[in-house]
């Protein structure tokens, strides 16, 4: 059963943007994903099939099921970084703003540069701190002086600044693993991207942290799209404005259920995920 | 696929490492092949394999006594450093407690990086006159017998202490609770398993020796005939090729192309042995 | 279970066998070192490393012929480290988005060459460089026939150094679409550094040891070496005249070996310094 979510533009939450007409090229950004009839295999073994899912802009989507059904496969199709992985074959439309990702002349390093990406192990670079930041803007073509004040800016939003801005030219592989992930999220927003992909980046870290990182998804997804795979129900409960669920049918990952996140906890358009809600499943 | 610039040089330019290294393979081949095509069709195959002697004054270009020695010197070098390398392998991964193991590791990785002039200068010097005392002269099969044995020791035995290794660290768990004997341990499970292993440095334990050239010229004398003794003086396919390239031409040059090719095909078809073998059953996988 | 105390009489033999094979490895080893270092300490000095050779060698010193074998290495290694990291470059790329045919038959190549006897690169490298191109027996020939003979052990060694970078950086690179040449510039080239540099100090090891390639390419000459066409010895071969063709010429042999293996020795400690200090960053964080 594969369910087909379309996100209702007239939506109640206070504040958001209406979706704006997607047009027919590139160009305009809106932050918004069409996944269309995604299918991922690796070789023979078909991972996803057809799934189809709407990202609505400038809200937190949550990607959920049981583990090794497919999400991180799934969120990893939306950067490409799925190329990374030998003999993965991607097939369907991904639209970011109507343009194809999968097209083969898409520019990857353009994709990438608008849709970030956080991991779920803290990956920051065995370089300093202040390098870690400024790399992938000066790569990204920023001179060094637009760099340095971008550096600083997201150093405050992720709430970092205070603690690390004594000490920016020291590794930053000495910093703590909630540190080193909202690094990674000050990294990844420091490119300006329009959608931020998260895999569950709060399960390698202490409840403390994870709650900081939490505040602070919450925080930024006023202005940048996020999609946030858990496998933590009520991580998922507190974060998301919508969800889609992934189910194994047949060996195969596939979408059973999406929406918006209220409607989908309170009334769950299967038993099996009814089950699953209520914990009587694992 | 990046579209920056540099990056577009980055990937030109790996690419054009790779058709070298691979154009090389494939240079060297056809070069030896094509040098050593007069020598091939003028005598033929059944004129070289034939000739007893090899003689290049006299027109005469017999590979047997070569090939022979070659073979011989080889053969001789695997029966003294297999086994002793197979022990050693034991020594240091079961018998040896931990800190004289490290010390006997460091010391046949030392042994493994002595060049063979330096090894062939100490056969001339001492294993030499030791034979030549036996037997004159000294100069001989057994020399380099001996020689190429310290020299392949050490590969034979690091690939067989690695094996077993592993292989010990796979299986001791279940010995220890079947209450198993070490003895019983090692000679039935742990050798058994790390056949592939062992066998893998053997084979290059192999291709080291017959393609070794310096230690060979220094200790076995270069007399062109077929070993009748230990103490036969000998010359290798190797040890040929280096005394006379220098003044060769022509058709001499040729048949010295030709022996390097033997050599090769020898050496190829060693190699590919061992993946026949690894097909067969009674690996360990169920 | 394997450091009990032997108690069966086949348990016992069979160590008593072990031991005595690693002691007569061992005893071997020092009758080769030790006799080594006696007869070649007593030629050797500073001046031996100074001084040219005089007398095809059997009195004076090695100075040209070290300057030589510097020379030869140094072509070698200008040729081969180029492109054997391009070739571990292109490995490591391709690892990670397709298992490629293209990949096997590289490896294939190599291992053919990997196989091949020292002397035949010899007889190659003299047909092809000294004959046909006309370099002659010079320092040139010499290092080239080199590079070819050491390139499938640089590229095996330089793709394992690359490979040991975690792929956590890499993973986190390209989804931040970091360029190629920055993500190789700033992040795996200073992880795998050292690797690569013990690589590199382990080939050279080897390059500097060889003999058979080098006999008829680079040559045999005594002279100091003005050029690069200039044919020169190098210390194996220098060890291999003195010792086969020079009567009275053992005292000089050792005395070189001593040399070159002081040499290797460095070498070979150097290398396994840095493996060991690359071993520990890419798994001590």
């Amino acid at each position: 059963m594969t369910g087909t979510a379309q996100h209702d533009p007239a939506s109640d939450r206070p504040g958001s943007a209406s979706t704006e007409t997607i047009t027919a090229g590139c160009g305009l950004t809106t932050g918004m994903l069409q996944v269309a009839h995604l299918s991922v295999s690796y070789g023979q073994r078909k991972v996803l099939r057809d799934v189809n899912l709407t990202i609505p802009p400038r809200q937190i989507t949550a990607i959920m099921g049981s583990s090794g059904v497919g999400k991180s496969t799934f969120l990893t199709a939306l950067n490409r970084l799925t190329d990374l992985e030998p003999r993965c074959r991607l097939e369907g439309q991904i639209l970011l703003d109507g343009c194809n990702t999968l097209d083969p002349d898409c520019d990857l390093q353009a994709l990438r540069r608008r849709v970030g990406m956080v991991f779920q192990r803290p990956n920051p670079f065995p370089l300093s701190i202040r390098r870690n930041l400024l790399l992938p803007m000066r790569d990204a073509g920023l001179n060094a002086s637009e760099a340095e004040i971008r550096m600083e800016q997201v150093l405050r939003e992720t709430g970092l600044w205070t603690e690390v801005a004594d000490r920016l030219n020291q590794s930053a592989l000495t910093l703590s693993g909630g540190q080193q992930q909202r690094l990674c999220l000050a990294r990844a927003m420091a490119l300006s991207p329009e959608i931020l992909l998260c895999d569950e980046p709060c399960s390698a870290l202490d409840p403390m942290s994870s709650q900081t990182v939490e505040e602070l998804l919450t925080k930024l997804s006023r202005t940048v799209t996020i999609v946030i795979v858990t496998h933590n129900l009520a991580q998922a409960r507190r974060l998301a404005d919508q969800a889609a669920v992934f189910w194994l049918r047949n060996g195969t990952g596939c979408i059973i259920d999406s929406g918006p996140a209220d409607r989908l906890f309170e009334q769950p358009v299967n038993p099996d995920l009814e089950a699953w809600f209520a914990g009587r499943v694992g | 696929m990046s579209l920056w610039l540099p990056d577009r040089w980055l990937t030109t330019g790996s690419r054009i490492c790779v058709v070298i290294a691979s154009g090389l393979a494939i240079l060297m081949i056809g070069f030896i092949l094509i040098e050593a095509l007069p020598a091939l069709r003028q005598s033929g195959l059944s004129r070289l394999v034939g000739d007893a002697a090899w003689l290049a004054s006299a027109g005469r270009f017999g590979v047997t006594p070569l090939l022979a020695a070659s073979l011989a010197v080889t053969a001789g070098a695997l029966v003294i450093a297999v086994p002793l390398g197979v022990l050693s392998a034991l020594f240091l991964e079961v018998y040896a407690p931990a800190m004289i193991a490290t010390g006997y590791h460091r010391m046949l990785e030392l042994l493994a990086g002595v060049p063979s002039v330096v090894t062939g200068l100490w056969g001339l010097s001492e294993v030499v006159p030791w034979i030549n005392r036996m037997q004159p002269p000294g100069q001989s099969l057994l020399a380099g017998c001996m020689v190429l044995a310290l020299m392949i020791l050490p590969v034979i035995a690091l690939t067989s202490a690695m094996a077993v290794r592993r292989v010990i660290y796979e299986q001791r768990a279940t010995a220890l609770a079947l209450g198993m004997r070490r003895d019983t341990f090692l000679v039935r499970i742990v050798l058994p398993l790390a056949r592939r292993g062992i066998l893998s440095g053997v084979v290059l334990a192999f291709v080291r020796a017959i393609g070794e050239t310096m230690a060979v010229v220094m200790v076995c004398g270069n007399t062109v005939q077929i070993p009748s003794s230990l103490f036969s003086p000998v010359r290798t396919l190797t040890a040929n090729i280096a005394l006379e390239m220098g003044e060769a031409s022509g058709f001499h040059r040729s048949a010295l192309f030709l022996t390097a090719l033997l050599l090769m095909v020898v050496i190829a078809a060693t190699l590919l042995m061992p993946e026949d073998q690894s097909a067969s059953p009674g690996g360990r996988h169920a | 279970m394997l450091d009990q105390v032997s108690r069966s009489v086949p348990d016992r033999l069979m160590k008593i066998a072990s031991t005595l094979a690693a002691l007569l490895v061992l005893l071997v080893f020092l009758h080769l070192t030790t006799g080594l270092l006696m007869s070649g300490l007593e030629r050797l000095s500073w001046s031996f490393i100074r001084l040219e050779p005089l007398h095809s060698g059997r009195q004076g010193g090695i100075s040209f012929v070290l300057m030589a074998t510097g020379a030869v290495l140094a072509i070698c290694l200008l040729i081969s480290v180029p492109v054997s990291f391009g070739c571990a470059l292109w490995i490591q790329d391709r690892s990670r988005s397709q298992v490629s045919r293209g990949r096997k038959w590289l490896q294939r190549c190599l291992d053919l060459l990997a196989g091949l006897p020292s002397i035949v690169f010899g007889l190659f490298g003299m047909t092809l460089f000294c004959h046909q191109l006309r370099m002659g027996y010079s320092i040139l020939a010499g290092g080239l026939t080199l590079a070819c003979m050491i390139l499938p052990l640089q590229v095996r060694l330089a793709s394992d150094a690359l490979e040991r970078v975690p792929d956590e950086y890499l993973r986190g690179a390209a989804a931040l679409g970091l360029s190629r040449v920055r993500t190789l510039w700033h992040i795996v080239l200073p992880t795998a550094l050292p690797g690569l540099m013990a690589g590199l100090l382990l080939s050279l090891g080897r390059a500097a040891s060889e003999t058979a390639a080098l006999l008829f390419t680079s040559g045999y000459v005594t002279r100091r070496p003005t050029s690069l066409l200039d044919s020169g010895r190098t210390l194996p071969v220098h060890i291999y005249d003195l010792a086969m063709n020079i009567p009275g010429g053992e005292a000089s042999a050792s005395a070189s070996a001593v040399v070159l293996m002081a040499c290797l020795l460095v070498i070979n400690v150097a290398a396994m310094h840095l493996a060991g200090r690359w071993r520990q960053t890419v798994s001590g964080e």
